[in-house]
């Protein structure tokens, strides 16, 4: 079932990224479509991650994002700070690590002269982190121990499908949000089986829902 | 089976009619965490023989589990 999923939504991605190929060879006077010399980049930070550490929430971090425009396609690369702390009904649980994202979006407003988006993209995420945790064992005939283990060093990758807006909303400043579909995680790790990725979620679920709402200040290129 | 997480090997010692004969098991440990309510807990794995006297030992099973039937057999002539 997963794996249709994954199939269906790869077969999406692909009918996304061919069909503006196409329609570019049935209308090539259509100069909108194709492929433009960068305008402007856009750099922005989620707010969603900015109102978890304030609200001191166990999981804190932050994420930056920028994106430059090659026509309707959108370069787009992200890069996080992600730490996390589980109390364990024997113990506890840490997490921090770096990730980044690189992939494309592709912009459907065509005609937007404020550069206001709905787009569908692309991405794929790496994730580098270290994870520790202490917690009580009672071994049988052994007695009760004190277990202290560590995953210094993993590292983790996965892809996402992405789908989202931006919005301009005064001069330079956009808003907006990003969805993603956070699939086919893959972790390198070495003294325990990694419980958490930062950037993308719990190890054994094969598939995760992300949200950022984000501003952008969008800087011109002359 | 009793293990300690504390080593990689355990040694045991059977005495019957008149033998004693000695088996020396080899493990890994390692940790897993299944969610914050069920906790961490030690995953004995890569159960080994590392020295023994009987001369036919079998491993069966080198996953230490509470539900495994049975991880080692050991015949004795």
């Amino acid at each position: 079932m997963l794996l249709l999923m994954c199939r269906y939504a790869w077969i999406s991605l692909f009918l996304c990224l061919v069909s503006p190929a196409i329609a570019q060879k049935n209308s090539a006077a259509d100069s909108v479509r194709g492929f433009h010399k960068p305008t402007g980049i856009r750099f922005g930070t989620d707010l969603i991650s900015i109102g978890k550490n304030l609200a001191k929430s166990s999981l804190t971090g932050w994420e930056a994002n920028a994106d430059v425009d090659f026509g309707r396609y959108y370069l787009a690369v992200d890069y996080g700070s992600w730490s996390r702390e589980h109390t364990l009904v024997n113990g506890d649980y840490k997490n921090d690590g770096r990730y980044f994202r690189v992939g494309v979006d592709i912009d459907f407003l065509l005609k937007d002269p404020d550069k206001n988006m709905f787009f569908l993209g692309f991405r794929y995420a790496h994730s580098n982190f270290n994870e520790r945790t202490t917690y009580q064992h009672n071994a049988v005939d052994f007695g009760d121990y004190q277990i202290e283990s560590a995953n210094l060093g993993a590292k983790a990758g996965w892809i996402e499908l992405t789908s989202g807006l931006r919005v301009k909303i005064w001069k330079q400043f956009w808003m907006g949000y990003t969805g993603r579909m956070k699939f086919l995680p893959s972790v390198k790790n070495n003294a325990f089986e990694s419980y958490e990725i930062p950037g993308y979620g719990r190890t054994f679920k094969s598939i995760y829902w992300g949200f950022n709402y984000q501003i952008f200040y969008r800087i011109p290129f002359k | 089976m009793p293990v300690t997480p504390a080593e990689g090997d355990i040694t045991f010692t059977f005495s019957f009619e008149n033998r004693v004969e000695t088996l020396r098991l080899k493990y890994d440990t390692q940790t897993e965490i299944i969610s914050p309510e069920c906790g961490a807990f030690v995953n004995y794995i890569n159960l080994d023989v590392a020295d023994t006297s009987f001369e036919v030992v079998e491993i069966l099973n080198n996953r230490l589990t509470l539900n495994a039937p049975v991880n080692v057999q050991i015949r004795v002539d």
